[in-house]
Parts: C-alpha cells; sequence; structure tokens
C-alpha cells in the first residue's frame, strides 16, 4: 500500500458482537474496503487514495462519537462511505460479503457471548447490572443462562417485528434473559400466611416458629428460596414477624420464672419482668441482625444477593402490644442500618440490600406524635445510609381508594382491584405479583413524527398495540405454568397455595396479578413536540394528556382480556443508553432531545433542569399519580447527617404532597482520615475520572467507601467511566453555598 | 446595601431548610475565606425593598425553618440598619421563623458600647430579633470541615435569647 492514513486519535472504543470492547483500528477498514475492491474488475476499482480517505472518514466519525461505537455501526458508515465514492460495484461486494458473514454468524449465535463472557471481556454484561459481579463462577453461569435465554427468545419465542422494535430502541422487551423460563417479575410475598399456617422449604416442613429468632432465620430462607424462582425484586412486611415478640416474651417469661423456681428465688413480678426485657432485647437484636446479614450475603441462583424490600408500615400491627413491638423492631432495623455493616476490610459501610420503605403517618410525622422518636431515627438512617425511602399514608389513601401498601421490590406498585379480596373482606396485596414489563420509547415516537401532532397521537397509538402485543407474548408464555416450576411461591404460601400440577393461570387474570406497560422519556418527548420541558405550563398538559392515554390504553386492554395492565415509570439502567444511542442513530443530534448519553426515566424532570427539592417534588406528584404501576420520585441532596432537621422537612413535606420518594444523600467514609462526608468524583489531569476525600485528598478506591443510588438500588461498588460521569453531573435540589461556583446549584438566585 | 447571592433551600447554614441571604462588604479579611469577593461593598446587587419582601415572603413557607444572614459581614456598621429592619419585620410577619447570623465579631465586640467597630444603635435591636450569633473571624489553622454549621474551631453558636437573659454567653445545644 503506497498511500498511508493520517494519525487520527480515536479513543472511542469499538464493541464488537460478542460484547468485547476493543481500540479502532483503521487498518482493519482498509484492508476489508481493498478486500472487496480485488474482487471487482479493474475498471470498477477505487484506487488506494479513495479506499484511505473512505477508511479517515469513518475513523473521524468514530473519534467523535460520545459513546462506544458497535462494528454494525462501522459497517454502515463503510458502505455509505464506499457509495460517497461512486464505487457502487465495491459496495455491492462488501454488502454481500457483510451478509455471507452474518448468515454463518447465526449457524451458532450464542457461543461468542458466552466464552467472552467466561473470559470476562464482555463489556455489555459487564455494564448490564451494577448488583452482579460477573467475575464469580455462580454468577457466570447466570449470565450463560442468560445468553441462552435472550438468543431463543430473540428467535424463535417473539414475533419479529416485537424483535425488530426491540432492536431498533423503539421499545423494551425486558428480561430477556429470563424470558425462556416460565418466571415472572416481581411481588409482596405473604409472609403472614408463610409463618402464621406454615411453609415448605425444599420439601421439609417448616411449622409455624415458636420463637421471635426463628421466625427471622425462615424469613430469610423464605426470601433466598422465592429470588431464586423470579427475576425481579420482592418485599416483606416487618408487621408480619411482630407478633413472633409477643411469643418470645411469653416463653421467655416461662423460663425465667421456671429458673427462680428452681433456685428458690423470689417472683416478683417487676424483677421477673426486667429480666425478661433484657433477654427479649438481646432476641430482637439477634434475629434483626440475622435478616441483615442473612440477605446480603446469601447468593441466589440468580447470581446475585436477593433484591428484596422491607416494608415498615405501623398501623399494619394491630394497635397495642403488637404495634409497640413493631416498632421496637424498626428501631433495631434502622439502628443497626445506622452501624452498617462490615466490609471484607472490617470498616463498616452502607449495604445495598435490604432496601427500607417506611410508612410516614399521623401518628408519627410531627412532634408530639406517638412515632415522632422512631421517625427522627429514621431521618438520621436515611442521611446515612439512602433509606429507608418514604410513602406517605396520607397521599397513598387518596390515590389507592384508602389502602396503604408497599411496592414489591423497588416501585413496580400493585393496582387496587375490587375482585381480590382477603378473607376479612379487606383488598389483598400480600401474595400478588407482576407478570413483567415493556417500555415505549416516547422520545423515539415524538421524533418520528416530526413534531407533527396529529402524527405523533397515529404513532402512538401503533407503538402501543406493538408493546400490547408484546406483553400478550409475556402473559402467554407464563400461561399454562404448572404450580411445580417453584413450589415456594404457587403451592407453599409465598404467592399461592394452589396444589400439585395445577396451573397459575387463574392467578393471571381478574386483577389477581398485573404486567406493566413501562414509558420513558416524557421530559425529552416534550422538548421535541413543543419545545418545551414538561414544567413548562403547555408542555404538562401535554405530558399529563400522554399520561392519560397510555393509562386509557391499558384501561382498554384489560376491559377486553380480564387481565390487569397497568402504566409503569420504568427505571432505565442500561437501556437508557440504549435508547439513546438509537435515536441519534435514527435521527442525529437534536439539542434537548438526543443530545445526552442517556434519557430521562419516566415523567422525572430533566437532571440538568433548576428545580428545588419542594418544587420537584410537588411537581411530580400529578405524575405519579397517572402512574399507578409504579414509579418513584427522588431529590438528590449532599450529605445532611448534621442537618437532621432538613432530612425531617423534606419528609414531612413527601408526607403532605407526594405518595413515594427517596433522598439521595452522600454519606462516604475515607479510611485515611476518618472523613465521614461526601467523597467526590474530580477530573484528572488525563481526563480520567476519580474519587477524592475532600478532607485529606485521598484518591485509593480501595481505602474509602461510596455508596450511591445508581438505579433502583443502591450500588457500593466502584462504578465504570460512564457511570462515575453520570453521577459526577447529578445536580443538587437543595442548595450548598460551598459550591456556589460550581454550578452544582440549581435554584441559586440572583437578581 | 448589597448582596451577592440568595439560596432558598440552604442545608448547610443552620439546621433544617433555610433561606441564606449573603450581604456584600466585610473588613475581617480572614486568611483562607471562600467568599473573598463579597469583601466590597459594592460587590452583588443593590438591596431593595423588593428583594427584602421576597425574603419575608420564603420564610412563610412550611418547609422552611428560618433565615441565615452571611457575607460578607452582615455587621459592619453601613450594614446593621439595613440588618436590623429585616429582622424585625421577620419577628412580625413570620414569628416561626429561626433567624441566624453569621458574623466575624465577637459577642463581646458587638455589646461593648464603646467598640465603634461593630457597635451601633442598632446592634442591641438586631440581637434581639435572632436566635443564634455565629460569632469569630475565620481562623485557617483552626479550618475543620467536620465542624457543624461553622468553619473553623474557634467560632461560636450562640443561643442568643438565652444570652441575653443570662447575662453571659450560652452556647447553643445543637
Amino acid at each position: 500500500m503506497v498511500a498511508t492514513p493520517q494519525d487520527i486519535d480515536v479513543r472511542t472504543k469499538v464493541i464488537k458482537r460478542n460484547g468485547r470492547e476493543v481500540n479502532f483500528q483503521i487498518e482493519k477498514i482498509i484492508n476489508a474496503i481493498a478486500k472487496a475492491n480485488k474482487e471487482v474488475s479493474e475498471l470498477y476499482r477505487m484506487n488506494e487514495h479513495q479506499i484511505v480517505a473512505v477508511a479517515e472518514n469513518v475513523a473521524k466519525r468514530v473519534a467523535q462519537a460520545t459513546h462506544a461505537v458497535s462494528v454494525e455501526d462501522i459497517q454502515d458508515m463503510v458502505e455509505t462511505g464506499i457509495m460517497e465514492m461512486r464505487a457502487y460495484e465495491v459496495a455491492q461486494i462488501y454488502v454481500r460479503y457483510r451478509f455471507k458473514r452474518e448468515i454463518s454468524r447465526k449457524s451458532n449465535t450464542t457461543d461468542d457471548g458466552i466464552l467472552a463472557l467466561i473470559d470476562q471481556v464482555n463489556e455489555e454484561v459487564k455494564q448490564e447490572n451494577s448488583n452482579k459481579n460477573p467475575v464469580i463462577n455462580s454468577t457466570q453461569r447466570d449470565y450463560m443462562a442468560g445468553e441462552v435465554s435472550k438468543d431463543l427468545t430473540k428467535r424463535v419465542l417473539l414475533p419479529e417485528d416485537v424483535v425488530k422494535a426491540h432492536e431498533e430502541g423503539i421499545i423494551h422487551f425486558h428480561d430477556a434473559d429470563y424470558f425462556a423460563q416460565r418466571e415472572h417479575n416481581c411481588d409482596l410475598i405473604n409472609l403472614e400466611d408463610m409463618l402464621q399456617n406454615g411453609t415448605v422449604i425444599s420439601e421439609t416442613m417448616i411449622e409455624k416458629p415458636k420463637s421471635f429468632y426463628t421466625a427471622c432465620n425462615i424469613t430469610t430462607q423464605i426470601v433466598a428460596q422465592v429470588a431464586s424462582n423470579q427475576y425481579g425484586g420482592q418485599s416483606f412486611s416487618l408487621a408480619h414477624l411482630a407478633p413472633f415478640v409477643d411469643v418470645s416474651r411469653q416463653k421467655i417469661k416461662a423460663q425465667v420464672i421456671q429458673e427462680r423456681q428452681a433456685v428458690g428465688d423470689d417472683l416478683d413480678e417487676e424483677k421477673v419482668n426486667r429480666i425478661v426485657k433484657a433477654r427479649l432485647q438481646t432476641e430482637i437484636e439477634s434475629g434483626i441482625q440475622t435478616i441483615q446479614y442473612q440477605l446480603v450475603t446469601l447468593m441466589t441462583t440468580n447470581g446475585q444477593t436477593p433484591f428484596v424490600t422491607m416494608f415498615i408500615y405501623l398501623d399494619e400491627a394491630e394497635e397495642g402490644q403488637t404495634r409497640d413491638d413493631l416498632a421496637l423492631l424498626a428501631e433495631e432495623v434502622f439502628r443497626q442500618r445506622i452501624r452498617g455493616i462490615k466490609n471484607e476490610k472490617g470498616v463498616w459501610v452502607t449495604p445495598a440490600f435490604p432496601k427500607i420503605i417506611y410508612v410516614l403517618d399521623e401518628d408519627n410525622v410531627t412532634e408530639r406524635t406517638p412515632y415522632f422518636e422512631l421517625t427522627k431515627l429514621a431521618a438520621k438512617c436515611t442521611a446515612k445510609r439512602m433509606v429507608p425511602d418514604y410513602i406517605s399514608a396520607k397521599v397513598m389513601k387518596e390515590l389507592k381508594n384508602g389502602n396503604v401498601y408497599t411496592c414489591m421490590g423497588c416501585r413496580s406498585f400493585l393496582t387496587v382491584e375490587d375482585s381480590v379480596r382477603n378473607a376479612d373482606g379487606s383488598n389483598k396485596f400480600y401474595g400478588r405479583f407482576n407478570q413483567g414489563v415493556v417500555t415505549i420509547n416516547l422520545v423515539d415516537v415524538a421524533c418520528t413524527s416530526q413534531g407533527d401532532m396529529d402524527k405523533f397521537l397515529e404513532i402512538l397509538d401503533e407503538r402501543l398495540e406493538l408493546c400490547h402485543r408484546a406483553l400478550q407474548c409475556r402473559h402467554n408464555r407464563l400461561k399454562g405454568t404448572p404450580s411445580d416450576v417453584a413450589p415456594i411461591l404457587w403451592q407453599h404460601g409465598a404467592l399461592a397455595r394452589l396444589e400439585k400440577g395445577e396451573t397459575i393461570d387463574k392467578l393471571l387474570y381478574g386483577g389477581y396479578s398485573t404486567i406493566s406497560l413501562g414509558y420513558a422519556g416524557l421530559s425529552e418527548m416534550c422538548q421535541r413536540m413543543l419545545g418545551v420541558s414538561h414544567t413548562d405550563e403547555k408542555g404538562k398538559e401535554f405530558a399529563l394528556s400522554v399520561m392519560q392515554r397510555l393509562n386509557d390504553k391499558c384501561q382498554e386492554w384489560k376491559k377486553a382480556e380480564n387481565i390487569s395492565y397497568s402504566v409503569y415509570g420504568t427505571p432505565l439502567e442500561s437501556t437508557t443508553y440504549k435508547f439513546a444511542k438509537s435515536l441519534q442513530k435514527r435521527f442525529g443530534i437534536i439539542p434537548h432531545v438526543t443530545d445526552k448519553n442517556y434519557i430521562t426515566n419516566s415523567y422525572h424532570i430533566h437532571v440538568t433542569e433548576n428545580i428545588d427539592a419542594f418544587k420537584k417534588l410537588k411537581f411530580e406528584s400529578e405524575f405519579q399519580k397517572l402512574s399507578p404501576g409504579g414509579a418513584i420520585s427522588y431529590v438528590e441532596v449532599p450529605n445532611l447527617q448534621t442537618n437532621i432537621p432538613a432530612v425531617l422537612s423534606i419528609m414531612r413535606y413527601i408526607y403532605d404532597n407526594i405518595m413515594y420518594a427517596e433522598l439521595n444523600t452522600k454519606s462516604d467514609y475515607c479510611e485515611v482520615c476518618g472523613y465521614d462526608g461526601e467523597i467526590r468524583v474530580v477530573e484528572e489531569k488525563s481526563g480520567k475520572l476519580a474519587w477524592e476525600c475532600p478532607n485529606c485528598g485521598n484518591k485509593d478506591q480501595d481505602k474509602m467507601s461510596v455508596a450511591r443510588r445508581t438505579c433502583g438500588y443502591i450500588g457500593t461498588q466502584f462504578w465504570n467511566q460512564g457511570r462515575t460521569e453520570e453521577i459526577k453531573d447529578r445536580v443538587l435540589h437543595i442548595a450548598t453555598p460551598e459550591f456556589a461556583n460550581e454550578e452544582m446549584n440549581v435554584n441559586a438566585s440572583v437578581k | 446595601m448589597n448582596f451577592g447571592q440568595i439560596y432558598y433551600s440552604d442545608v448547610a447554614n443552620g439546621p433544617g431548610c433555610r433561606t441564606s441571604f449573603f450581604v456584600s462588604g466585610c473588613r475581617h479579611h480572614c486568611p483562607g475565606c471562600f467568599n473573598a469577593e463579597t469583601w466590597n461593598f459594592d460587590y452583588g446587587h443593590p438591596y431593595t425593598i423588593d428583594i427584602e419582601n421576597e425574603l419575608v415572603e420564603s420564610l412563610k413557607e412550611s418547609y422552611i425553618d428560618g433565615i441565615s444572614i452571611l457575607g460578607g459581614e452582615p455587621m459592619e456598621p453601613e450594614n446593621q440598619p439595613y440588618v436590623r429592619k429585616l429582622v424585625e419585620r421577620i419577628r412580625v410577619e413570620v414569628p416561626k421563623s429561626n433567624n441566624w447570623i453569621y458574623s466575624g465579631y465577637t459577642w463581646e465586640e458587638l455589646t461593648d458600647p464603646k467598640n465603634s467597630a461593630c457597635h451601633t444603635e442598632d446592634t442591641m435591636s438586631v440581637l434581639e430579633n435572632i436566635d443564634v450569633l455565629v460569632d469569630g473571624e475565620f481562623h485557617q489553622d483552626e479550618r475543620d470541615i467536620t465542624l457543624h454549621f461553622r468553619g473553623s474551631a474557634n467560632q461560636r453558636l450562640i443561643d442568643v435569647p438565652a444570652t441575653l437573659k443570662a447575662g453571659e454567653v450560652v452556647l447553643l445545644d445543637i
């Protein structure tokens, strides 16, 4: 080769088909074109300079890309480049060659992906789920199964148009890595029924526990079993454990009396009660500790710790002794969480699980209410460990026909169904579940319609129908599932007590379970259609009307099929990047619409928009109302450990204004100097992002602990550069003048 | 009087969510000051009645616990008449508001009638209408970012009503 390409600095990585990330190599492109070039007769050949020019253009475009580029993308660029040189014959050969390679690849579709996975070079998988560590053997087994499931889903189980829409980022068919098996998404486990009436774990009968400690132990066993039989999160209620406190109390009391009688001590009631109280406290501590430690150390067959939420709602326990006992348990949960758990180096850190939800109610939210002290402890816990998250009993009762209940795992909510009731006539929630999710990319609808309102509605309806069919595939996949696939769920009380061999079909209809129509990018959708954010009056009206449309559709489908469709604010993880990338590919860069590497989750206000915590919560609450299948609002706040009254102010505001919200607090720990506050991301001279202690300047990640909410749950391992950048970009919804010059303050006002 | 900045939900300069108000002008010139541009009395924007109204109005929100007046130096003699009018208004119009002032002058200096650097005819009225005075200059060698609501260890959080009542400095119990 005489012509040599100019030196183009391409830092962008290339993602190969097997998910492996490699450096861009211009020679490979030159060789591929040259190979095709040789096959055409001399008359139609390109000269060397033309070939190099095409390759250089591709290199420049790749260098400018803001994210890693796939091999497919590069081949598209090469094809266009050859055409631009008018070398149509060469282009034809090149395309034919590409097509042939594709066919040969199709014959074994999973080998590459699986091998890359085992060699730990599959970047796609590495970045997919921040709670899974793909280095570990058991996690790799889960991922291998996932690769096979994804492959079957694409080639065999789903209709072609659904697969195509999924791959183009028009919709997202979630959890394809589990779709081959007959598994559902998430649920509220009926712990009360299992503990009170007994259950069976691995063919072993488990009777009603005779002490609080045993009840805690059984609970963790149940959680582990349940997590291994579904792919989504689960929630259990602490109230279901509360009655066992008194079981232990009575048991301990009998023992104390017996012991004192045996050695001839008196049975003075006050003395006896004092001893009982102390021993009971020890048992409560051990029980709660068992739950905490077992749940973070368990590894399910999904290759991760169980995604589990502990729900704390005082009114769920009967007023009097049981409710006070529940408050005792909650206090212990918060105390232990504030302390944290020890990591392998012996440093107390923030555990990711169980997530905790605490219900704010009239008996605990203001000073001088009976359980206000507990609420203060919850506030301290949130400042230190990010949880609990908060549900407002007041707002929830308004939205959910007077009911208060937890979400399943992180944010999926069941709907209130008149036909699904407990024996006492109240609405039933525990034991119910969600069948799965398909998400519509609203930004793509807006971009495809090019801002034309009539077209928008037409395309929206078309795409919703596509989601509908995809959801039906999910539903049909579960239909006919025998209860035997997961006895703990379907036969022994976690979700139902069906007979052996019976199908779960009756639980898929009539509102017992829900199925979710997810949505994403309301913010960017408004920008594309109206040129304004949905916080603008005009934008809000439009955004609400779209949300209403989604709800109307769900109602229509529900009525026709007796399946409980509901609208869900999807927590996009890696999908946010996938959607953003597809949008850029299809529509180019449109300011405020496709100019980021992510699109905004659900109804959330864009992360760069200036709004304070209170206005944000108030505004988003209107949208939460229209997201009955689930959603959560968050506010980003600085380290608040030294300002608990501020946490309480925000909590009271949540109680008055929004059903479900969380605070993203910052409480990190530097092992070098003992600093306990926010450790921040700084950009090093090389452009690399690093974490740095603001007190002593320590940058050694092995000597600090940092916790951030990165998806629905908390992550405590360090993140890849892309995610770290997103964390760095997060703006605070509360002011800290210290950072006034760094544009971190969204509500600074200078008139 | 001029001011540099107003934050409507500050959590770093006093308990709860607060309005914080940074006035301009300061003669302390502490080494290591994080706000040196505010030493100039002409820094920022003119303080008008509209701004005053807006400050008072912001405190009426249920989730705002109070105001923190910082600077610059709110207790420079030139600034005191404006600060006095502001805190007096707040006391009457928003009695629930918890009011803090950050000053480089100490309690003893401010309450000393012979100290013309900072004691004026307005000083005692200012103090009578606030809850907490964070006093003292910023000492770089005593800088400690783990302290609550202050920059260096020499600075004190003074419970003003209790101090006035007792006739000697009473620290805030926090």
